[in-house]
């Protein structure tokens, strides 16, 4: 490993460099859990760029221009005292790279090659070349920067694999170009290699978001027939997340019968989507019936399942039934979190019992778990709906000494609820700490009050407030 | 039925946003307190809000209740008194009303 020179350890500024790409293969990374997406292990950081990011300099490669590039690159080769290791040629292109436009970048890598005999590219440095051809706005029209490093891959003897299809996949989604994505990948698949099931459930996924259902399932069904690739677990549950948050849980329902046509045994993720589906349309009976047949087929509910439905049957009204599977939950070995008693804080307020909310509260303390924000935005709001203002102002203190933000529906009742009473002067101060710490923005906060003033004002010419 | 009735009223309808935070060309005697010649309604409440706090104008005995100083009254159609409840409408009265 070649020693650089102290000088010279700064000149790569870690703070540009994002991650460095990983060159093995995915296929002994864990299956991913819907929500997360996978992580990369960056490769591990040679010593000289962990004493760069310790000396934290300033950068060097300042100027996006080429020629100032080319130039500061051989300025470095010329003062290295040994030659310069791989990692520190990639970073230094993937600094570049990071401020110069992807033709400029390849120009350089060019440069570098011709200047540096020993610099030979190999995967990784191609592989973090590409985020930036695949984020630059010029991949909206055309995907030449793209097919270019691609090209000079294929040339250099190494052909794209599926790291790489993930990595251009992943970068033209984040920058918005999800068709160019899926052209890509279809291009990738006709030439190189069929993407593998992380990227094309990424795909998936970036469609759900951007595109109608059935350009999705047009896509699926390409897939199957043109490339001989099948939607997985991980595939169903991603649409039937996508359609319950459309609130369709007819369609999600077939999904399933789908899923398990195709010998897909629907797991706990599933499951637990299509309850949160029920849940977030109020509908308490249908979300039991999604926990019995979890059961039934011998899945067992995890802490998921039973905040969801905790949160669906307060939600529903159904709170004494929400407490029957609380003791349910705590049988099977789940501890209650902030999460579980912030859902039932919020049916207990529904049905009136502010001070069993309250209570709740207490409860929560003696079993030593943290209430959050959420829980003190939601008892706020019930304390100041079920008229009982003063403890709400007493909350309010408690929240404002730890500098918790207040959220808009809380804010908006506890404002209307100090004005109801003529305590404008402290609805003001609300107005003020919602905006200092900022929980609202100005305007969001402004407008609150304003209507809310507005109503105080017509209310009391009606005589109907103080 | 929508569980959350949340009223965006104002971020939703772009007219009313724009008639809250776009800035305006001042009559004389709001570009005097305020010192620019150009602020949003949104902007100037909050500046004459603080110029309330800042100066101790609220009423010791009730805080709901400004008593306004020379600067202030100017603005607030000469009132020696105002209450908190009517300052926005107060304010909004310089300002451009919303075209239907």
């Amino acid at each position: 490993m070649g020693r650089i020179p102290p000088s010279l350890r700064s000149a790569v500024s870690t703070s540009l460099i994002k991650r460095a790409p990983d060159s093995q293969p995915l296929s002994d990374q864990p299956r991913q859990f819907l929500h997360k997406p996978i992580k990369r292990k960056p490769a591990k950081v040679s010593a000289a760029e962990q004493e760069s990011g310790r000396l934290q300099q300033k950068p060097l490669l300042k100027s996006p221009d080429l020629n100032d590039a080319k130039k500061l690159f051989n300025s470095l080769v010329a003062a290295a005292r040994a030659p310069l290791e791989v990692r520190f040629n990639n970073a230094f292109l993937q600094s570049y790279a990071a401020i110069s436009t992807p033709d400029n970048s390849i120009s350089l890598l060019h440069h570098m090659s011709k200047t540096l005999p020993s610099f030979s590219p190999d995967r990784s440095t191609f592989h973090l070349l590409l985020p930036h051809c695949c984020a630059s706005p010029e991949s909206s029209r055309s995907l030449s920067a793209v097919r270019q490093t691609l090209n000079l891959m294929v040339n250099k003897g190494f052909d794209p694999n599926q790291v790489t299809v993930d990595i251009a996949v992943r970068s033209l989604c984040s920058a918005g170009h999800v068709d160019e994505a899926v052209e890509l990948v279809k291009e990738m698949a006709l030439k190189h290699c069929k993407p593998d099931t992380y990227t094309y459930n990424f795909l998936v996924k970036s469609l759900c978001k951007t595109r109608v259902l059935s350009s999705v399932y047009g896509f699926i069904d390409e897939f199957k027939t043109s490339f001989d690739v099948e939607p997985d677990l991980i595939t169903y549950t991603i649409l039937i997340d996508n359609v319950c948050n459309s609130r369709n849980l007819r369609e999600a329902t077939r999904l399933v019968s789908v899923l398990k046509e195709c010998g897909n045994k629907p797991d706990c993720y599933v499951y637990n989507t299509i309850m949160k589906g029920y849940c977030m349309l109020s509908k308490g009976s249908e979300a039991i019936g999604i926990y019995k047949q979890m059961k039934e087929d011998g899945v067992e509910p995890d802490m998921v399942t039973y905040n969801t439905l905790i949160f669906g049957l307060s939600k529903s009204g159904r709170v004494s039934d929400a407490r029957k599977y609380l003791k349910v939950m705590v049988d099977n070995g789940y501890l209650p979190d902030a999460v579980t008693y912030t859902s039932l804080m919020n049916g207990l307020c529904r049905e009136g019992n502010v001070m069993g909310a309250v209570e709740l509260l207490e409860e929560m303390k003696v079993k030593n778990c943290e209430p959050n924000s959420c829980t003190y935005n939601t008892l706020l709001h019930g304390l100041c709906k079920g008229r009982m203002l003063e403890k709400g102002i007493e909350l309010y203190g408690l929240m404002k000494q730890v500098g918790m933000q207040i959220e808009t529906a809380s804010y908006a009742t506890f404002v209307r609820a100090l004005c109801r009473e003529g305590r404008v002067a402290e609805a003001y101060e609300v107005f003020d700490y919602a905006v200092e710490s900022r929980s609202l923005t100005d305007v969001a906060a402004y407008t609150t009050l304003e209507s809310t003033l507005k109503w105080l004002v017509k209310a009391r010419q009606q005589g109907l407030a103080v | 039925m929508l569980p959350q009735l949340v009223k965006k009223v104002v971020a939703n309808n772009p007219k009313k946003l724009a008639n809250l935070i776009d800035l305006v060309n001042l009559p004389s005697t709001l570009r005097d307190f305020v010192g620019q010649s150009q602020i949003s309604r949104l902007g100037c409440f909050t500046r004459v809000w603080s110029y309330i706090k800042a100066n101790n104008l609220q009423d010791s005995n009730n805080k709901n209740v400004v008593n306004c100083d020379e600067k202030l009254k100017r603005i607030l159609l000469g009132r020696s008194q105002v209450e908190l409840a009517e300052l926005p409408a107060l304010i909004k009265l310089h300002f451009p009303k919303e075209p239907k």
